[in-house]
């Protein structure tokens, strides 16, 4: 039999399980309701509030970690919705698409928070 | 033909009960989660391309479709935090000596107030 790695994903299901649970209904208040304006100048001071919160080498991790481990959560469970669905026969290319645009989100993710 | 057994079920299983649908309603807040994820990037990235951009985008942020996506992605998310919490106590419970700490004390302890705690802190990061 061959080595599995499912340990692995399963852990990262389960912290970015925790991590989305807790982070992301306020992360989509926040963007859809306190940062959404109209208004230039109280857009103008979200913007100077976002510039500098971010620009805590702590909050940048912490969202790094929010946004790579949640990404991996999405993963697994979309991974496994579509094995129960059906989709059998391509192991590989699943595990490769799920975990790849996981990966993908991660990469991203550290581009952008890096550069504040 | 090949003698291996092949188990088929019907691509709708989960319609047959509804504690499969609402199985297959919190599997798919993972879809939602992702999706918001990528839009998240998106508004972290024109935060750092400067004011003018991102003024553009809260204004973009008032329209209808995005309100609409918004309240689709706070209803899955909501959704995967409560289901999430509600489930901590049967996969780690938790034990004082030889008792057990009863459930809904620990979905509160190690989900409900912590959740409490973050979504505080998040929103006195955006707005402080």
């Amino acid at each position: 039999m061959s080595k599995s790695n499912e340990a692995l994903w399963w852990s990262l299901f389960s912290a970015g399980g925790v991590l989305a649970a807790l982070a992301v209904p306020a992360l989509v208040l926040s963007t859809g309701f306190l940062v959404a304006t109209s208004d230039p100048s109280v857009a103008a001071e979200r913007y100077a509030q976002l510039q500098s919160v971010l620009g805590w080498r702590i909050v940048q991790l912490a969202m790094f970690v929010v946004v790579s481990l949640s990404f991996f959560h999405c993963a697994h469970r979309i991974r496994h919705t579509l094995m129960d669905l059906g989709v059998r026969g391509v192991p590989l290319l699943l595990m490769v698409t799920c975990y790849g645009g996981a990966l993908a989100g991660t990469v991203a993710a550290a581009v952008i928070l890096v550069k504040f | 033909m090949s003698k291996r057994y092949h188990p088929t079920q019907p691509w709708n299983w989960f319609l047959k009960r509804p504690a499969y649908v609402k199985f297959m309603v919190r599997e798919l807040t993972a879809v939602a989660i992702g999706l918001y994820l990528i839009y998240l990037l998106r508004v972290l990235a024109t935060v750092g391309n400067g004011e003018a951009a991102f003024v553009e985008l809260a204004g973009a942020m008032t329209g209808t479709r995005a309100r609409l996506l918004h309240v689709l992605a706070l209803a899955a998310a909501l959704f995967h935090s409560v289901t999430w919490f509600n489930l901590t106590p049967k996969a780690m419970p938790m034990y004082r000596g030889e008792q057990r700490l009863a459930d809904p004390l620990v979905a509160f302890g190690m989900g409900y107030l912590p959740w409490i705690v973050v979504t505080i802190l998040i929103f006195w990061g955006v707005c402080a």
